[in-house]
């Protein structure tokens, strides 16, 4: 008898608990919808900034041409891949990976710099990025680098001496004694 | 908010400190490959919280310490801080430069601090969240980065952009919540489980439930029942018990007298043994002690033998010890003589130690007097040394002020010159520059004036470009016309001249002769052809000449009949020839002044020489009148004679009237031929008008490229003279900027000379003191050195003689050492001595001693004889005695076995009754312990099953106590 009442109270117990748990499956579920909904909204709002920047700049970069930020492979944008495709005047659009390499880098470029259109970062350090751009590549490159210098900060590493024009002040890194490196200073301006 | 300076101390290839300022703007960083550019970056990276090693391209975190070369120590540590310029506010934090710094140390701590207060990684993390900066963003692009938006795995491409959209932070929030959702399904299922399983265990229980409430009415009335039979068990095992009891009372008192008789026949027999052993062992006991005897008999005869022996042996032993000791004794002698020598030498040698000892110790006092006298001047020197040294410092301390500070004035003074001549030459070119800023504005007064005469030119020039162009217009219009005219007058005369030489308008016979004119001699002509007219008589002559006009023309008469005959028979027409002798006619007179009278016909046709008698045959008596004259008039006034009006009207003397004109268009024969003529002349007139125009186009044309290559000449000049003011104005630009400079420059330079000026003086005034304080100086320096090494000779001369003393000391300490030497081997010799003389006498002591021992020996030994002798006859006797004794025990012993007999039977007896007792009291005791058994069973089991307590007593018919 008294085992009886033992498990009347325990069988109310668990019937409470799987209630609760119930409950708070469903406060999950509608949290994970709530976050998919804002992620999602950010996330397009995002990349809508970031096409639009992209574009812009690589019509700058390559002289006309288009360019385009395709998702696919899924419907839900957070589940989808991100696939770049880029024209430069004159050529078939196709995707960035069949790009030659000078192109590619400059076509990334120009995703980055869209990039920091919707984002600014206050700081950036490129290394040695103009490597495999040509003279009138660079000197577009420079000129872009010149218009964001406004608004970010740019550590440039480069060999290019174009891109060395382009710089307000220029260090100089040498290597005197093996392992000690020497830092010399060039002031511009 | 911006990066304004980055400070790096031992990381990686930087081992000395080095600070570099970034700031706004673009800053490059160049250099040949492997120099250590991109550690530049690494450090930014590391000091904003980087702790993938891989991305720091070391093996482990302490690589980026800086490791040494081969010419330089490594580190323990590495630092880096970031100093963040915060004017705008943009960091959480009240100061206006926030410096971030990282330290690691080779132990492998790590520290971060923030404004140099000790932080945590996460503080800095949440110092520039929201700025876009931090180790793994997207501020860090290198190629890596671009390989991964080209990167064919699509994932490397989100991050970067799921990183712009800080969708990452939703992202794993979702994964939390997926976790937590997972696990509470999870427990979901768990929990269903078991509350099934409850559901299932609380129905069988409550199935259970049910019975056990029948059950519970059940054993109550078993109970009940089972209480009556316990009491009813309970009250026969009782009345047993005690039944039982009374039994064993009565047993036990039994057995308590069979004991006690078993007891008291037990005490007898044991009293009879007893007595039986004790003259057993009484037997044994004298039996030992005969044989012990007889044992004892033997071993004293024995002895006795022994010592016989032994005293000889001891006696024999005795006599040689005694010629030893003799020996000994006289070897005592020998050695005491010898001991004694070497006393004597002993004693010498060490009085002479002694005397060597205290020699010693005065030397070795004076030594260490002048050991530490040196010690102490050399101190003294070293101490003046180091003074002096000291001082030399400051003195060459002295001396590199000084030849700084005369470096300082020399550098000033070539400053000074350097800045007076600069001064000089600014003012020199001043000057120059005044002047040729004076020259130059006259020369651009000069340009500017020459310039507006050359726009004038220009402007002129162009002018008459313009009018030259329009002559020419006027001019290509004027020959077009021209031209057009000249083709339409050639296209008529041709006609014309087609008409006349194809002999059209004349009558057939004409046509005929004139198409044989070659078979006439001397040719023929149609007088139309032969005949002009003045201008504006046309009309009147070919009318006066009428028909005429077609008559041929010939030489003579041959010819016409020849003309005649070409006719005749030809049916070609009719033609009048006639010869151009055959008519001579008179002149005429001259014509009286009538009004409207122009004259003679004949006057105003023109013709060969040859020709004028036959026209003047032919117009014989015609005159020419007005037109629309009074014809009336006229032939009243000239009667007998033909009016021509030039009109063409005739009025014969006959009074016939010719009148009417020729149909529009159709020309006379002569005016055909006059008009060929005009139509040439005009055609000449138009050509040499055409020539004239082309000329004065060629002309034009010339003038106006003249003109056109002088204005452009005059614009060129004027561009060059444009230019050459405009030059002008740079160079006057220039001039006066370079003017503004030099000013500039010059109250620089005169700022600066007067402060090198002032610095001179200054340096000139710390100058002499200086020199003053290092003259001195080194003087007090020269005289301090030679006295040091004056005290250097002395103290050489100390230490000389302090190591003669040494010297001394040390020869003296191995004389010492030689004679106590020889005084220790004098005494070990008489110790050696000694020994061997004691030994002697201890040698002596012990064989007297072994005497002594040997005489107690012999002295025992006849006692222990004479006492054994005697024992012997004594254990005689008492065997004799004992054997006695023995065969009166041994029949005793045979008496209390008999007794002993019997009263063992008895004794079996009594222990038979007594084992029946006990087996009735064990049964009895048995049943008794049953029944308890059975009654404390009953009693458990009633006080288990109902709480009851069985002793207490109730009867059947008394109900049982309720259970509480």
């Amino acid at each position: 008898m008294q085992e009886l009442t033992q498990e009347e109270e325990r069988f109310g117990f668990m019937t409470k608990q799987r209630d609760d748990l119930l409950s708070a499956r469903q406060d999950l579920e509608l949290t994970i919808k709530k976050i998919d909904e804002t992620a999602r909204a950010m996330f397009l709002e995002t990349l809508d900034g970031i096409k639009r920047g992209f574009v812009q700049i690589f019509q700058r970069l390559f002289i006309g041409g288009d360019a385009q930020i395709r998702l696919t492979g899924s419907d839900d944008p957070l589940e989808a891949e991100i696939e770049i495709l880029a024209t430069p005047e004159g050529k078939s659009m196709k995707s960035i990976t069949l790009l030659s390499g000078g192109e590619k880098t400059l076509t990334a470029t120009a995703l980055l710099f869209g990039i920091y259109l919707v984002k600014p970062a206050p700081f950036c350090v490129l290394d040695e990025i103009d490597a495999p751009l040509d003279d009138a590549n660079v000197q577009r490159f420079c000129a872009m680098l010149r218009d964001f210098s406004s608004g970010t900060q740019f550590l440039v590493i480069t060999h290019n001496k174009r891109t060395m024009e382009v710089a307000d002040r220029l260090y100089g890194v040498t290597m005197e004694r093996a392992g000690v490196s020497k830092v010399v200073s060039v002031k511009f301006s | 908010m911006y990066l304004s300076r980055v400070e790096l101390f031992g990381f990686k290839s930087f081992p000395q400190k080095l600070s570099l300022e970034i700031g706004a703007g673009i800053t490059a960083i160049v250099g040949p490959n492997g120099c250590g550019k991109t550690n530049v970056v690494d450090a930014i990276r590391w000091c904003l919280g980087e702790q993938s090693t891989k991305t720091l391209r070391s093996e482990k975190m302490e690589d980026v310490i800086f490791v040494g070369t081969k010419d330089e120590p490594p580190l323990s540590l590495a630092e880096v801080s970031l100093i963040f310029s915060n004017e705008d506010g943009q960091l959480p934090v009240e100061y206006r430069e926030v410096s971030v710094t990282r330290r690691l140390f080779r132990s492998g701590e790590s520290e971060y601090l923030l404004n140099n207060r000790a932080c945590r990684l996460k503080d800095i993390v949440d110092l520039f969240l929201n700025t876009g900066l931090g180790a793994d963003t997207y501020s860090m692009i290198e190629p890596k980065m671009i390989e991964m938006i080209l990167s064919e795995d699509p994932d490397l491409r989100r991050n970067l952009f799921e990183e712009a959209a800080g969708v990452a932070k939703y992202r794993q929030q979702k994964k939390a919540a997926q976790r937590r959702l997972e696990a509470a399904t999870e427990d979901l299922l768990r929990l269903q489980d078991i509350v099934a399983e409850v559901e299932k265990r609380l129905r069988s229980l409550k199935r259970q439930a049910g019975k056990a409430r029948v059950y519970e009415r059940f054993s109550q009335e078993l109970r009940q029942l089972d209480l009556a039979a316990s009491a009813l068990e309970r009250d026969r095992l009782r009345a047993e018990e005690r039944r039982l009891a009374t039994a064993i009372a009565e047993l036990q008192q039994r057995r308590a007298v069979a004991a006690a008789a078993a007891e008291r026949q037990e005490h007898e027999l044991s009293g009879s043994r007893q007595a039986l052993e004790q003259n057993e062992s009484a037997i044994a006991e004298i039996q030992g002690g005969l044989a012990a005897l007889a044992e004892d008999i033997q071993q004293q005869e024995n002895r006795l033998a022994v010592i016989r022996e032994r005293r000889t042996g001891l006696e024999g032993a005795m006599a040689g010890r005694e010629a030893e000791v003799k020996q000994l004794l006289a070897s005592i002698g020998g050695l005491e003589d010898q001991s004694k020598l070497l006393q004597d030498e002993l004693r010498q040698a060490s009085a002479a130690a002694q005397a060597q000892a205290e020699e010693l110790k005065g030397a070795e006092a004076r030594a260490a007097e002048a050991d530490s006298a040196l010690t102490l001047a050399k101190l003294a020197l070293s101490e003046a040394r180091k003074e002096l040294l000291e001082s030399i410092k400051r003195e060459s301390e002295g001396k590199e002020t000084l030849a700084v500070l005369e470096n300082r004035r020399g550098s000033l003074l070539r400053d000074l010159s350097r800045t007076q001549a600069e001064e000089a030459a600014l003012r020199a070119d001043t000057a120059d520059r005044n002047g040729q800023l004076a020259a130059l504005e006259e020369k651009l007064d000069a340009e500017t004036r020459a310039l507006r005469v050359l726009a004038e030119e220009r402007t002129r020039l162009r002018e008459k470009a313009g009018e030259l162009q329009n002559s020419l217009l006027l001019a290509n219009d004027r020959i077009a016309a021209l031209t057009a005219d000249l083709s339409q007058l050639e296209k008529e005369r041709e006609l014309l001249t087609g008409l006349q030489q194809r002999y059209e308008g004349y009558q057939p016979g004409v046509q005929h002769v004139l198409a044989a004119r070659d078979r006439i001699p001397g040719g023929v002509r149609p007088l139309a052809e032969l005949v002009r007219c003045q201008p504006g008589f046309e009309d009147a002559v070919e009318t006066a000449l009428g028909d005429r006009l077609q008559w041929l023309v010939v030489r003579d008469r041959t010819a016409a009949a020849a003309a005649a005959a070409l006719l005749t028979g030809a049916r070609a027409g009719k033609a009048t020839v006639i010869p151009r002798d055959a008519a001579a006619a008179p002149e005429h007179d001259a014509l009286p002044q009538l009004p409207g009278v122009k004259g003679w016909a004949e006057q105003f046709v023109q013709c060969e020489q040859d020709d004028r008698g036959l026209v003047r045959m032919l117009l014989a008596g015609t005159v020419v009148v007005e037109r629309g004259g009074d014809l009336a008039a006229v032939a009243a006034a000239l009667p007998g004679r033909r009016l021509v009006g030039l009109d063409g009207s005739v009025l014969e003397p006959s009074g016939a009237i010719t009148a009417g004109e020729l149909p529009q268009g159709q020309l006379g024969l002569l005016e055909r031929g006059e008009r060929i003529e005009r139509l040439a002349g005009e055609i000449d007139a138009r050509r040499a008008e055409h020539g004239r125009q082309a000329g004065e186009i060629a002309r034009l044309k010339q003038a106006l490229a003249e003109a056109a290559s002088r204005g452009g000449e005059a614009e060129r000049e004027h561009e060059r003279h444009q230019r050459l003011l405009h030059d002008t104005e740079k160079a006057l630009a220039g001039a006066r900027a370079a003017l503004e400079r030099n000013q500039a420059s010059l109250a620089a330079l005169e700022t600066q000379a007067g402060s090198l000026r002032a610095e001179l003086a200054g340096t000139e005034s710390q100058l002499r003191p200086v020199q003053d304080s290092y003259q001195e100086l080194s003087e007090s320096n020269r005289d301090e050195d030679q006295v040091l090494s004056q005290r250097d000779g002395e103290l050489a001369v100390q230490s000389a003689e302090r190591d003669r003393m040494a010297e001394a000391v040390g020869r003296l300490r191995l004389a010492l050492s030689q004679a106590q030497g020889a005084a220790d081997r004098l005494r070990q010799e008489l110790g050696g001595l000694d020994a061997r003389k004691n030994e002697t006498l201890e040698r002596i002591q012990a064989l007297r001693a072994q005497d002594e021992t040997a005489y107690q020996a012999i002295g025992q030994l006849q006692q222990e004889s004479e006492s054994l002798a005697l024992s012997l006859e004594d254990r005689t006797g008492q065997r004799r005695t004992i054997i006695g004794q023995r065969d009166e025990l041994q029949r005793q012993s045979q008496a209390s076995l008999a007794a002993l007999k019997s009263a063992e039977s008895a004794m079996h007896q009594t222990r038979l009754d007594n084992e029946a007792v006990q087996s009735a009291l064990a049964t009895a005791q048995i049943d008794l312990g049953s029944v308890r058994n059975e009654f404390e069973n009953i009693a458990q089991r009633i006080r288990a099953e109902y709480e009851l307590d069985l002793s207490r007593s109730w009867g059947r018919s008394t109900s049982p106590p309720c259970r509480s």
